[in-house]
């Protein structure tokens, strides 16, 4: 069975765990350079607030409401996922993070797997204060629908205990996974206007209409598991790792390798045109030596604005193996988390611009070079070129969890 | 080559003590927050001690725990009343009954404090 975890307005509510007046009211979270509205919660949408509104629309109405609104703060966004995802992996043996606020999570079949997805969602409610809802499924794409459903409910469906049919029936196809603009206009030239409509698709011309992936949802809607072979179109995180062939014990050595993923996963991100607002470092030991001592850390940063700037990249990759680090133990994998992609060309732009359109360039030769002659032609060899962008961001909240200035106080 | 003696210590090598261990026992759910105020000197908490703040699990009688109240943070002793009934307790601060308006959040197992 599939778990779909999905965060509730994930970005508000980190704001709203560290700030207890916050609570119950509208909370907005603004774009880089505190432009437009890029997430919100449940109170701010009852007021008739938008994705995508600008700040000075709702200011006004927000604050006679008791609300806030927030500068994006990805730094602690970053520690609250990195949290989350702690707890989840402690809890089930195949957790594959999504975005930076949805997981999902590969259980084996097994009774009452409502009072499991009871217990993930208490843990993860009580241990950070980020409500989430869970939908349960045979399959990737169905349990995405369950997700929204549980929204509206009590936060859990499982939705082999409710009648299928009747709910794909009510449920619009451009709202299923991985069905985009361009195919919904398609299906509803053929009729096809449900997630049911959509199910009872024939597989064989789906093939030919949809391409694979349209086979692979209408399958998957069917109740048959593709996995592993759903690749979405731009992935919102990138993870490269690999457990080494050796227990690693020497910081350079774990240096290397960090550097050399961090490369494999910007050439990932650059293929698919997105820069980073977050990238991440893990490190941790066996887990199954029982003799060994036992290591885990995951350090983040936050890219502003969002890059996908090879040397900075690497450079922070390298500042968190050696923040991570601890002499001694014996370490079986390095992770690198490049998350919250965004298309490279919706980057506000800036006063630097001239500067960024050389390092673009220079990124563009270094993947061509690359390209052509092997992936490890061109490396990064010195420490990145360091620069000190600034950016627009008035409604900052501290960082709560990962500034000693900023610990939350109480009276 | 090799010189000198080897160490007698040999294969008696173990990890140094680390605080960090010792105070926080799920990572996951704990946070660090300072104390303002004089509301738990009568527990040894003083202003700007650390607070080792753990969200994860339910209060015993008697532990020091965090509850939002009144939009704001507060640090005080869980105590059972005689009645039985539980309240938030503090030295110089009003006491406070347990109510939908208040929620305990976490429990502090430690403060830390720099002395003079």
């Amino acid at each position: 069975m599939i778990l779909h975890i999905d965060c509730n307005s994930f970005y508000a509510s980190c704001e709203q765990a560290f700030r207890p007046n916050l609570r119950g009211k509208p909370v907005v979270v603004l774009s880089n350079n505190d432009g437009i509205i890029v997430a919100l919660n449940k109170e701010a949408k009852a007021m008739g607030v938008k994705r995508g509104d600008a700040y000075f629309q709702v200011k006004d109405a927000i604050a006679e409401h008791g609300g806030e609104v927030c500068s994006s703060n990805y730094t602690l966004y970053a520690d609250m996922s990195r949290r989350i995802h702690e707890i989840l992996v402690a809890l089930c043996p195949a957790v594959e993070p999504y975005s930076i606020d949805e997981s999902f999570l590969f259980f084996p079949p097994m009774q009452r797997i409502a009072e499991t997805a009871g217990s993930i969602k208490h843990a993860i409610e009580e241990s950070t204060g980020i409500p989430v809802s869970i939908g349960i499924a045979p399959t990737k794409v169905l349990a995405k629908i369950a997700n929204k459903l549980a929204k509206k409910g009590n936060g859990i469906l499982d939705i082999t205990e409710i009648d299928i049919d009747r709910t794909l029936k009510g449920y619009p196809v451009e709202d299923v996974w991985g069905i985009g603009y361009r195919t919904t206009a398609f299906l509803a030239d053929k009729g096809v206007k449900t997630a049911f409509d959509l199910k009872r698709y024939p597989p064989h011309a789906a093939k030919k209409d949809l391409t694979i992936k349209g086979y692979y949802i209408v399958q998957e809607l069917n109740g048959i598991s593709m996995i592993d072979r759903i690749e979405v179109k731009a992935k919102k995180n990138i993870i490269a790792s690999r457990s080494f062939s050796h227990l690693v014990t020497s910081l350079p050595e774990l240096e290397e390798a960090a550097a050399d993923y961090c490369l494999e996963a910007v050439l990932k991100m650059r293929k698919q045109r997105s820069a980073a607002k977050s990238i991440g470092v893990a490190l941790m030991t066996n887990r199954f030596r029982n003799d060994l001592p036992q290591a885990y850390d995951n350090i983040a940063y936050t890219l502003d604005p969002p890059s996908s700037f090879a040397p900075d990249l690497v450079r922070l990759a390298l500042k968190g193996v050696n923040a991570a680090y601890l002499p001694g133990y014996k370490y079986q994998k390095v992770m690198i988390f490049l998350s919250s992609l965004v298309p490279e060309n919706c980057l506000q732009h800036d006063f630097f611009a001239e500067d960024k359109s050389k390092e673009r360039s220079l990124m563009e030769c270094f993947d061509k070079i690359n390209s052509k002659y092997g992936s490890h032609t061109l490396f990064i060899g010195a420490q990145g070129i360091a620069k000190t962008w600034s950016m627009k961001r008035d409604f900052l909240s501290p960082n709560y969890t990962t500034s000693w200035a900023d610990i939350p106080k109480v009276k | 080559m090799e010189t000198g003696f080897p160490s007698p210590a040999q294969g008696y090598e173990e990890k140094p003590l680390d605080l960090t261990t010792l105070l926080i026992k799920k990572p996951s759910s704990t946070y660090l927050m300072e104390m303002s105020g004089r509301a738990l000197e009568s527990v040894g908490i003083y202003s700007h001690d650390l607070l080792i703040v753990d969200r994860s699990g339910n209060p015993k009688p008697d532990s020091v725990v965090v509850a939002e109240y009144q939009g704001e943070f507060v640090c005080r002793v869980f105590k059972k009343g005689l009645g039985g009934d539980y309240r938030l307790v503090g030295s110089g601060v009003p006491l406070i009954e347990m109510s939908e308006d208040v929620r305990i959040i976490a429990t502090v197992p430690y403060s830390i404090r720099r002395l003079p």
